[in-house]
């Protein structure tokens, strides 16, 4: 079976975060950020496993797999509030979600 | 007599002051809203005083009696009472002429209602004050009434507080006098320091300390100062013809029994201290003789009968200065008796008796004339007042030192102990003394002159009467004392009140070498002769216009304008100190409130520009998130 | 003993808060303000004048891990404070009797639990929680019941002497990690804090100062007080000057003298020349002030000079005088404000320009005001009197004749009491003054107790002197390194 190095999965695990973190800042529909944001969060996953694969530490599944778990509530959590907000707007951009503003 | 002991003379003070308690919480209830309370107190502390006084004057060494007060730091201060013959002189005159005050004060004020329970209670206070005040047996003590004193005149000026006039002249009684005071208050804490102890006992055996010998002559000479505005010499005299807005019974218990001998009191009793300092019985002999010289020139033109005797106050308290100064240096520089010691406070007793006599006879003649004070006024008050009108007469003719009146033989003592001084100062002071004797005269004479005699020249309506019996009974007590007081104490009481060992003299001896000395004699003329011209100008149909144009419209002015001194220091008070002080409270408004107000609003200023970044987009705090996050990760990569 | 006395206010402060019916809420709120006041009144006489060190000690630990214990005591020097402010509570309590709903009264309970707490604490870090608890019911107490512009006034108050208390506890730790003790308890700091060295001892005697210098407060740190006098309500401008103000002398005397004598001496002349400067600067403006209660706030600038000035001096006699002068001020202020209180209330107006004859129609409140103004002018007999004069006798000690600034400086505040009493009661009737009502009865008896104390304690000062002398000797001077010197 033909291993990887650990660089590479690093490589792929930045390049997912770079592209999350770019549709994070220039996307302004409510579902692309959520999904921008689980993006986010499995370059974080796949770092994790690649290092406890690495290293032979079973945490770093562990954490890997919370970490999981969290993503799911938080997808939860975060459709839900956007199912509300269309409920009251018939919108899902967030542009107009600005009543913190100073 | 000896069956009174001396602690009873704790409650000498104690029954007024407990009397001014009890008026203020029940004269509500009390005959006379307390007066007769007052009267009975006063009484009482007479028949104490009397005595215990009497056996005070016997004494070889002081009696004391005292407890502890209050500490500060490791000084340990005390309360207690000090009798030797000085209190003793004092004792007599303050309980005398205030019980007579009172007297007087219950068919005199009877009309004011209601308020003569707040009169009554401040006329105790003011009697217990100055009680304690002569008791005192320590420096601190005698402050704490001298303060008290100065209190109860402030709210006696005041008593009519509805009239601006009087509460003007209560405040400035207050300050000037306080002025005084303060310098008192130095003294107290150069003494304190310095000696460890304020105590009279203590302080008159102490040995001056060899390395601060500046001392003790600041020190007393600061008590002078407070001296002074106790006792309204120049400068600070200016609060005493104002304090004339109160009642006339007030104005008799401050020019004859209470505040204004306190200060002559206090150099009194500082007389062993100063003896020390015998400069600064030179500064008081010379500023004593200069006030009754520049008082009586003011009496001679002021047209309100209070005023004039008010001045006039001024002016005796002057000549007791000098005798003071005069025979301390004396003391101080000769193994001879200073006689002037005992003429000045001689003087103090007979000044009590006429002043008081004079001012009550004013309050008659107020009474008669409906409450005014206006020489220009009044004229032939003599048919209608005759008992009121000899009074006058009695008490003018003590207070122009005309023999044998009671008034001669103390300032002829002290002229001739400053005479004798033997230093240029006292020749000096001796001079201004001399000087005064005419003015005295005349003045006095005016006064009588223009009240009593003459055409009438009342107010429309105006019927004057007779004072009724409790008016007139004090008057005529006093007329005896203003008649006899004078001799009776050259010639017996001299013994007792000395510095040093007293160079006594049997009665007749005291007569003839008084009457054949020619300085004697000429002051008698020129006293005579200031009589002759009061006559001459006042009865003899010489109008006041006349007498002006006489004088010299200018000086006339000068002398009505009170040589502009009232006028400067009310301007140096109100414009200069409250203009700096409105000036200072804009300083303050604007400048040190408004830095802190500034750094408010600096504040929030900054507060408002950095709201702009907060624009409320989900976007661009994930910028900011994210910029941060890129920073911090250099910051790390650059210092790793 | 010592935590009942702060219990009893907090526990009151909730029932009070808790009961429904106007008129027992009112009697509830009188007995929780009577019975520390019974407490401290036995406490004064329980407390042994002459032993060294704190008694009816209370400790509990807290915080075991940053050595933070619940630690109290009393001394000499504590107990007038504590006495005062129990006394006020109830006397204020007694006067603000109409319109005044429950969260008034609670709020005045809770205010006194944290200034009881104040004056109690022997843990630095007990005692700046409970130096900023003050703040808070003071602050809701201007706020809801203060004048027209009470939300500025209040949010000066606590912005003001917040920021001077957080410098404070930069102060506080710099102690608890300089003094080796990594304690807060004041007894074991002090017995390492005064051998650090002068720098620290300076540095960290700046932070303190500050803190306790804009509380006092002291030219020129001292413009929110007349703001917050002016717009507060009666009783807490009672409370504010009798009380709060000595909070800062307090802490002086308490905190940094005896931890910092290093920082203390060399900050002494900086406290003298404030002190002077405070004296003469406020009663200056005294004079041109127009509204009474102004005046008297600025009169407070002026005698809590007297107080500085007794302890920049650093010697037993300064210190004690000065802590009499908190104790007499605490009396005579309140009663000056209650008397301002009660003309406005009377008259409707504090202006003194529009009073004028005032005495005619209230013959009562002319003699609170003339009482008042005249203790407060140090007319012997009176409190303030033995205080002033020991101040001033130390100070001449101090200074030597230099003490004729401050002395001098008397003149001026007789002046200026006298000539607002000349305004504003007496003198021609203004129409102001012609329609005003005299003091109400609950407002003149509390009053007439002041007034009876200020005179009690004028002629008989001594034993609270003497309990303040031997705890100034014990407690104080030890750690300035002096003995009892005059």
């Amino acid at each position: 079976m033909t291993t990887f190095p650990l660089a590479a999965y690093l490589g792929l695990s930045a390049v997912l975060f770079v592209l999350g973190a770019y549709g994070l800042l220039i996307s302004r529909n409510g579902i692309k950020i959520l999904m921008c944001i689980e993006i986010l969060l499995n370059s974080a996953n796949l770092n994790l496993v690649a290092f406890a694969a690495y290293h032979r530490d079973a945490l770093g599944y562990v954490m890997a797999m919370f970490s999981i778990g969290l993503a799911v509530a938080e997808a939860a959590v975060g459709l839900s509030i956007l199912i509300a907000l269309f409920r009251l707007k018939r919108r899902i951009d967030v542009d107009w979600l600005r009543s913190l503003k100073g | 007599m000896s069956s009174v002991p001396f602690e009873l003379a704790w409650l000498i003070p104690l029954l007024p002051l407990g009397a001014a308690l009890l008026i203020a919480l029940f004269g509500r209830w009390l005959a006379e809203r307390g007066g007769w309370l007052a009267v009975a107190a006063g009484g009482l502390s007479l028949s104490l005083a009397v005595p215990i006084a009497w056996n005070g004057l016997q004494l070889r060494e002081p009696f004391t009696s005292s407890f502890g007060w209050f500490a500060i730091g490791q000084l340990q201060l005390r309360l207690g009472i000090y009798l030797d013959q000085l209190t003793a002189l004092l004792l007599i005159v303050v309980s005398l002429v205030s019980f007579l005050v009172l007297i007087y004060s219950i068919a005199y004020m009877h009309r004011e209602g209601p308020r003569l329970r707040r009169y009554y209670a401040e006329m105790s206070l003011f009697l217990g004050s100055m009680l304690g005040l002569v008791l005192a047996d320590n420096y601190l003590m005698l402050y704490l009434f001298w303060e008290l004193v100065g209190l109860c005149s402030y709210l006696l000026i005041g008593f009519w507080y509805e009239r601006p006039a009087a509460a003007a002249a209560a405040i400035k009684a207050f300050l000037v006098t306080r002025l005084g005071d303060l310098f008192f208050l130095v003294g107290l804490l150069l003494f304190l320091i310095d000696f460890k102890t304020l105590s009279f006992a203590e302080l008159f055996s102490l040995q001056v300390s060899p390395q601060r010998p500046w001392l003790l002559g600041l020190g007393t000479l600061f008590f002078f100062a407070g001296a002074m505005g106790k006792s309204a010499q120049f400068p600070l005299h200016l609060w005493l013809p104002d304090a004339m807005e109160g009642p006339t019974t007030v104005s008799a218990l401050i020019h004859a029994a209470t505040m204004v001998n306190a200060g002559v009191y206090l150099v009194a009793r500082t007389m062993p201290l100063l003896i020390r300092a015998p400069v600064d019985l030179l500064v008081i002999a010379l500023l004593g003789g200069f006030t009754a010289l520049f008082a009586a020139t003011l009496a001679t033109v002021n047209t309100d009968m209070k005023r004039v005797l008010a001045y006039s106050t001024i002016s005796q308290l002057g000549y007791m200065f000098l005798g003071l100064g005069a025979g301390g240096f004396a003391q101080a520089l000769t193994t001879q008796e200073g006689a002037g010691y005992a003429a000045g406070l001689l003087h103090l007793l007979n000044h009590a008796f006429f002043k008081a006599l004079l001012f009550l006879g004013a309050g008659a003649v107020m009474h008669a004339m409906s409450d005014s004070t206006d020489l220009r006024r009044m004229g032939a008050l003599w048919p209608k007042l005759k008992l009121t009108g000899t009074a006058m007469l009695i008490g003018a003719l003590a207070n122009a030192g005309i023999p044998p009146m009671s008034g001669f033989w103390s300032k002829d003592e002290i002229l001739a102990a400053a005479f004798s001084g033997g230093h240029p100062a006292l020749l000096t002071a001796w001079l201004l003394g001399f000087a005064t004797v005419f003015l005295t005269s005349f003045y006095m004479f005016r006064l009588w002159f223009l009240a009593f005699a003459g055409r009438p020249r009342w107010p429309e309506g105006a019927r004057p009467h007779e004072a009724p019996p409790l008016m007139a009974w004090p008057l005529v007590i006093l007329s005896l004392f203003a008649l006899s007081s004078g001799f009776l104490s050259s010639a017996g009481l001299r013994r007792y009140i000395s510095l040093g060992e007293p160079h006594l003299m049997p009665a007749r001896e005291l007569l003839a070498q008084t009457f054949a000395n020619p300085w004697t004699i000429l002051s008698s003329g020129l006293a005579l002769a200031g009589l002759a011209i009061a006559y001459l100008l006042y009865h003899r149909g010489l109008d006041l216009a006349r007498y002006r144009t006489a004088l010299g419209g200018s000086v006339y002015r000068l002398l009505l304008e009170r040589y502009y001194l009232d006028r400067a220091a009310i301007t140096l008070a109100r414009r200069v100190t409250v203009g700096f002080a409105r000036l200072l409270d804009r300083f303050d408004q604007a400048v040190v409130d408004g830095l802190i107000n500034g750094i408010g609003r600096a504040s929030v200023g900054l507060g408002q520009r950095l709201r702009r970044t907060v624009t409320g987009s989900i976007n661009d705090y994930a910028s900011w998130i994210l910029a941060g996050v890129a920073l911090f990760l250099l910051i790390y990569v650059i210092w790793r | 003993m010592l935590s009942w006395l702060l219990l009893v206010p907090l526990v009151g402060s909730l029932i009070v808060w808790a009961v429904r019916d106007e008129r027992t809420m009112r009697l509830v709120a009188l007995a929780f303000a009577f019975g520390p006041f019974a407490l401290a009144t036995a406490l004064a006489f329980l407390l042994d004048p002459g032993r060294a060190g704190y008694q009816f000690l209370e400790q509990q630990t807290w915080i075991p891990a940053i050595g933070i214990s619940y630690k109290v005591g009393l001394d000499g020097i504590s107990l007038p404070m504590v006495w005062l402010t129990t006394l006020l509570t109830f006397l204020v309590f007694l006067y603000s009797r109409d319109s005044r709903t429950r969260s008034y009264f609670a709020l005045f309970l809770l205010l006194e639990f944290a200034l009881l707490g104040v004056f109690v604490a022997l843990d630095l870090f007990l005692f700046y929680v409970f130096w900023e608890l003050v703040l808070v019911p003071m602050y809701l107490l201007i706020h809801g019941w203060g004048g027209p512009r009470r939300a500025y006034a209040a949010i000066k108050f606590f912005v003001y002497t917040f920021s001077a208390s957080v410098i404070m506890l930069v102060g506080i730790m710099a102690l608890y990690f300089g003094a080796g003790a990594h304690s807060f308890d004041l007894e074991r700091i002090a017995a390492g804090a005064p051998q650090t060295s002068q720098l620290f001892q300076v540095l960290v005697f700046a932070a303190l100062f500050l803190g306790f210098v804009v509380k006092m407060p002291q030219v020129p740190f001292h413009t929110w007080l007349p703001d917050a006098h002016v717009e507060a309500p009666t009783g807490g401008s009672a409370l504010l000057a009798g009380v709060l103000l000595k909070m800062g002398s307090y802490g002086l005397i308490r905190v940094a003298l005896p931890l910092l004598p290093e920082g203390a001496r060399f900050f002494g002349p900086i406290m003298l020349v404030m002190g002077i400067l405070s004296i003469l600067y406020g009663a200056l403006v005294c004079l041109a002030q127009q509204d009474l209660k102004r005046l008297v706030a600025y009169s407070s600038i002026s005698h809590m000079g007297v107080v500085l000035l007794g302890i920049a001096l650093l010697s037993q006699a300064g210190l004690a005088s000065a802590i009499f002068m908190m104790f007499a001020h605490g009396l005579i202020s309140p009663l000056l404000f209650m008397a301002t209180g009660a003309i406005q209330h009377g008259a409707g107006t504090r202006e003194i320009a529009q009073l004028g004859g005032l005495a005619l129609r209230a013959p009562q409140a002319g003699f609170i005001l003339t009482a008042g103004a005249l203790a407060s002018l140090g007319l012997p007999g009176m409190a303030q009197f033995p205080a002033e004069f020991g101040v001033f006798l130390a100070a001449y000690l101090g200074v030597g004749l230099w003490v004729l600034v401050p002395i001098l400086t008397i003149v001026l505040t007789a002046g200026y009491y006298l000539w607002a009493l000349e305004r504003s009661i007496f003198g021609k009737l203004s129409p102001i003054a012609e329609q005003a009502q005299d003091v109400r009865a609950y407002e003149f008896w509390p009053m007439i107790a002041l007034v009876a104390l200020i005179i009690l304690f004028g002629l008989w000062p001594g034993p609270w002197l003497g309990a303040i002398n031997a705890a100034v000797l014990n407690n104080v001077l030890p750690g300035l390194g002096l003995g009892g010197t005059p």
